[in-house]
C-alpha cells in the first residue's frame, strides 16, 4: 500500500480542456494531436463511442411509445419546453431541472446534457459558415463591439475543421454564406426541387438549397455511411454524424497523450498573482464530492457558453473580484441565441403519385437575402435570418376520413395525404449588454455549486425581424404555388435554440470585451474560451461549425505561443 | 378499485342515478370476468378487457393484425400515466359511464353485446357529437391509433416499414415501390 501522498507533478498537465462537446473534443483532439500532455475534464458520465443505449429500440420497446409519465416529466419542466428533447429516447442525455435549477427574471430556457460528448452526442448537425457580413456587422451597425478578426482569419480553419468532420451540402457561391469542403449534398424531394425551382424563376435576392448537415453521405476518415434513420439524437452506432465520441475524443484518446477525466465539476480557475497566469483549476467529484486541483500551462474553457461562464465568475481572487477576466464587466452580459419558432407552411397538390425512401436527417435551407447591400436593406430591422424546413407527407389524417371506426377507418391509417411543407425561420438576435446572467449564492445545485438567474429577452429589432419572416415565408409558398398557405408561431424564449452565445465575448480592447482575437482571456493569457461564449454577435447561421473552427484556430495559437514560451 | 366502489365512484363523478336492475348487472359482472393476461397498471380488469373490445371495434382485424394483437390495450393502459391525475380520472370516469350506459340501454355489458348492436353503439359515440361518449369515444380512438401505429404488429405489418433505409436517401420515387405510409 502506498500512502505517500501524491506531489504537484502527478497532477500537472501541459493543458487542461474543461469539457468534451462540440468545441471542447477540439481543444482534446488539437493539443494532444501537437504533442500537449493534456488533462480533460467532464462534469458528467462517461460515454464511450457505441454506448448509446436506446440506438436500436423501436417504439414498441417502450410501455408509451416513448413518452414518459406525467410525475417524471416533472423532473424536466425546462429540459422539455422544446417538445423534442425528453422522451425514452433522449431523456438520459438530458439533465434533471430539479437537481440543477436556476431562475428566470425572464422566461429563459437552458437546455443542458451533462455527459462526456456533451451535447455534440445531441446537436443538429446544421453547419453553415460566417461569412464577413456577419464579422463586419457590429462595426458597421455600432452595434456592442467589433469582432476581432474577420473572415480571411477563420475560413482556412473552416475548411480544416469541415474536412474532418464531414459535411454534406452543395456549394453556392454566395457571399453571405460561404462555399465549403463538402461531401455530397443530400437530395431534395420532388416537392422541395419543386420550390427550390419556383424560388430561382421568381426571386432574384434567394434561393433554396439543400441543408449543409455534419452527417456523412459518404463514408468519411474511417467512419460510417449515414443510413437514414434519422435517430441521430440517440447516439449513432455508425458514426456517421459528428459527434465528439465518434470523432475528436478517439483521435485525441489515438495520440496517447488524453488524460480524460468524466465526473469532475470545475468549480474555479486558480489564479496565481505573481505570475498573472492561471496555474490550473480546482475539481469536485460528482459521485464523491471529493475536491482535487489539477495544474497546467494552458487551459481550454469548453464548458458550454454559460458553463464556461459561470466558472469564470466563480474564480475570484483579489485581482479578479467579479470573476477571472471581468475587467470590462462583459462577462455574463450580451447572451445571444437565434430566435425562431415561426414561419409557414402549406399543401402541394403535386406529385401524388411519388413518394420517398429513407428518412433524411437534414431540411431545406434558404440563406439570408435581407441586409445584405443597398438594395436589401431593410427599414425596419438590421440583420437577417435563414429558413430551415421541407417537405413531408402524412396520412390522410381522421377529420377528412369517410369511416370513423372499423376495417375502412383502419385501412385510411395506411393512405397517404397530400405533401406537405414548410419553411421555419432562424434569425439574428443582437448582443444586448442588459441580457445577462449572474450568479446566484442562495440556490445550490445538487452539488452545492452556485445557480444562475438568468435575465434576457428579445427586443424591438428580433420582434419587427420576426414580423417578416412570417410574411416572407407564406409569400414564398404562395409563389411556390402551395394551398393553404399559413402562417405559424409557437412561442419562443432565449435559450430555446440551444445555441446560447456572448457571455464572455471576443473584442479589440480589453475595456469592452473578456476575450482577444485568439480566444485568450485579456489579462489571463493562458486561459483560452472557445465555445459559444466567445462569440461576439450572432448571425443567423446555426454556430457550432465556428466554435470548431475558432478551437482549432486557437490551439495551434496556443501550441506556438507556448513553443516560443509566450505563455 | 372494486367494482362496489367503482359504481359508487362514477356515479358520484358523473351524478348518474342508478336503477337496482343496472347495479345488479354492473355487480354480476365481478365474477363472469375472465382473466387478464397482463398486469395493468390503471385499468380494472373489466375495464381492460372493455378497452381492448373498443379499440378493436376501431381497428378491426383484417389481413392485418387488429389493435387485439397490437396489444393497442396494454399501451393505453400506459399512456394514461402520461397526463395528470385529474385526467386520468377524468378518462376512466367515462369508461365506467360508458359501461353504465350500455348495461342501462341493453341490460349487459359492450363487450357482451351482439356485433349488430357494438356497431349501432359504435355509429352512435363516434358520430354522434352531441353523445354524451363521444368526447370518451374520441379520446379513446386518438389512443388506440397511436399505440397501434408504433406497435410491432401495427407499424411493421400495417403500415411499411423500414428500419435500416441504408444510403442514399431517395427523394423521389414511385409510390408504387412503397404502397403505402411509412410508419416513421
Amino acid at each position: 500500500m502506498n500512502f505517500i501522498s501524491k506531489g504537484k507533478e502527478d497532477v500537472s498537465y501541459d493543458a487542461i480542456v474543461v469539457g468534451t462537446g462540440i468545441s471542447g473534443g477540439w481543444a482534446a483532439k488539437e493539443l494532444t494531436e501537437k504533442g500537449l500532455n493534456t488533462l480533460v475534464l467532464d462534469r458528467g458520465r462517461d460515454v464511450k463511442h457505441g454506448e448509446y443505449p436506446t440506438a436500436n429500440m423501436e417504439s414498441w420497446d417502450f410501455p408509451r411509445g416513448g413518452r414518459l409519465p406525467y410525475e417524471e416529466m416533472k423532473h424536466y419542466e425546462k429540459q422539455s419546453r422544446t417538445g423534442y428533447t425528453i422522451n425514452e429516447f433522449y431523456k438520459h442525455w438530458w439533465i434533471k431541472d430539479t437537481d440543477q435549477p436556476y431562475e428566470e427574471v425572464k422566461p429563459f430556457d437552458w437546455i443542458r446534457g451533462y455527459h462526456v460528448g456533451g451535447r455534440s452526442l445531441m446537436w443538429g448537425r446544421q453547419s453553415y459558415r460566417l461569412s464577413d457580413l456577419d464579422f463586419t456587422a457590429n462595426a458597421k451597425d455600432g452595434v456592442a463591439v467589433d469582432w476581432p478578426i474577420r473572415y480571411k482569419d477563420i475560413a482556412p480553419w473552416y475548411d480544416y475543421v469541415e474536412s474532418h468532420i464531414g459535411v454534406s451540402g452543395k456549394n453556392e457561391g454566395l457571399s453571405q454564406l460561404p462555399d465549403g469542403k463538402f461531401l455530397p449534398p443530400m437530395e431534395f424531394t420532388c416537392v422541395e426541387q419543386d420550390i427550390a425551382d419556383h424560388i430561382k424563376n421568381k426571386y432574384s435576392d434567394r434561393i433554396m438549397t439543400i441543408g449543409r448537415v455534419a452527417n456523412l453521405s459518404v463514408p468519411h476518415n474511417g467512419r460510417g455511411q449515414c443510413q437514414n434513420r434519422n435517430r441521430c439524437q440517440r447516439g449513432c452506432p455508425f458514426g456517421a454524424y459528428f459527434s465528439s465520441q465518434a470523432s475528436t475524443l478517439p483521435d485525441a484518446e489515438k495520440s496517447r497523450n488524453m488524460t480524460l477525466v468524466p465526473n469532475a465539476i470545475v468549480t474555479e480557475i486558480i489564479f496565481d498573482d505573481k505570475t498573472q497566469k492561471a496555474t490550473g483549476v480546482r475539481v469536485k467529484n460528482s459521485e464523491t464530492l471529493e475536491e482535487k486541483q489539477y495544474f497546467a500551462r494552458i487551459i481550454f474553457m469548453n464548458a458550454s457558453c454559460l458553463g464556461s461562464t459561470q466558472i469564470l465568475m466563480q474564480s475570484k481572487s483579489e485581482r479578479f473580484p467579479n470573476g477571472m477576466g471581468n475587467d470590462s464587466g462583459e462577462l455574463g452580459h450580451n447572451i445571444m441565441d437565434h430566435h425562431f419558432q415561426l414561419g409557414a407552411r402549406g399543401r402541394s397538390e403535386n406529385y401524388r403519385d411519388k413518394y420517398y425512401k429513407g428518412r433524411r436527417p437534414n431540411g431545406i435551407y434558404v440563406p439570408r437575402f435581407r441586409n445584405l447591400d443597398k438594395s436589401t436593406k431593410m427599414k425596419d430591422f438590421i440583420r437577417g435570418y435563414g429558413y430551415q424546413g421541407g417537405s413531408g407527407r402524412p396520412g390522410i389524417g381522421h377529420e377528412v376520413a369517410e369511416a370513423q371506426y372499423g376495417a375502412k377507418f383502419k385501412n385510411q391509417l395506411a393512405v397517404l395525404g397530400d405533401w406537405n411543407f414548410n419553411f421555419s425561420g432562424f434569425g439574428e438576435i443582437l448582443p444586448y449588454h442588459e441580457n445577462h446572467v449572474k450568479l446566484n449564492a442562495e440556490v445550490k445545485d445538487k452539488w452545492g455549486m452556485p445557480t444562475l438567474i438568468m435575465d434576457a429577452e428579445i427586443k424591438a429589432n428580433e420582434k419587427a425581424m420576426r414580423e417578416d419572416m412570417k410574411q416572407q415565408a407564406a409569400e414564398m409558398c404562395e409563389r411556390a404555388g402551395l394551398k393553404d398557405v399559413s402562417t405559424f408561431e409557437n412561442r419562443y424564449a432565449i435559450g430555446l435554440g440551444i445555441h446560447e452565445m456572448g457571455t464572455a465575448r471576443m473584442g479589440r480592447d480589453p475595456k469592452t470585451s473578456v476575450l482577444n482575437q485568439w480566444n485568450q482571456i485579456h489579462a489571463v493569457k493562458n486561459v483560452f474560451v472557445t465555445d459559444g461564449a466567445c462569440m461576439t454577435s450572432a448571425g443567423c447561421q446555426n454556430p457550432s461549425l465556428t466554435y470548431m473552427a475558432l478551437t482549432a484556430r486557437a490551439v495551434d495559437y496556443a501550441v506556438q505561443a507556448l513553443n516560443n514560451n509566450e505563455l | 378499485m372494486n367494482r362496489r366502489e367503482a359504481l359508487k365512484t362514477s356515479s358520484l363523478i358523473l351524478g348518474y342515478s342508478i336503477t337496482a336492475g343496472t347495479a345488479a348487472a354492473v355487480l354480476s359482472g365481478c365474477n363472469a370476468d375472465p382473466s387478464l393476461d397482463w398486469t395493468p397498471n390503471n385499468f380494472s380488469t373489466k375495464q381492460a378487457f372493455m378497452v381492448a373490445e373498443l379499440s378493436e371495434m376501431i381497428i378491426p382485424q383484417t389481413e392485418t393484425p387488429g389493435a387485439k394483437e397490437a396489444m393497442v390495450d396494454r399501451f393505453i393502459d400506459a399512456i394514461i400515466d402520461c397526463y395528470p391525475p385529474a385526467e386520468r380520472q377524468k378518462f376512466l370516469a367515462q369508461l365506467d359511464a360508458f359501461d353504465l350506459r350500455i348495461i342501462e340501454d341493453h341490460g349487459k355489458t359492450f363487450n357482451k353485446c351482439t356485433l349488430k348492436e357494438k356497431i349501432a353503439i359504435m355509429d352512435e359515440i363516434s358520430s354522434d357529437s352531441a353523445s354524451e361518449d363521444h368526447e370518451f369515444f374520441m379520446k379513446l380512438r386518438e389512443w388506440a391509433v397511436v399505440g397501434y401505429c408504433t406497435s410491432e404488429a401495427g407499424a411493421t405489418q400495417h403500415l411499411a416499414w423500414d428500419p435500416f433505409p441504408g444510403a442514399p436517401f431517395q427523394g423521389c420515387i414511385d409510390f408504387s415501390e412503397v404502397g403505402k405510409r411509412w410508419a416513421l
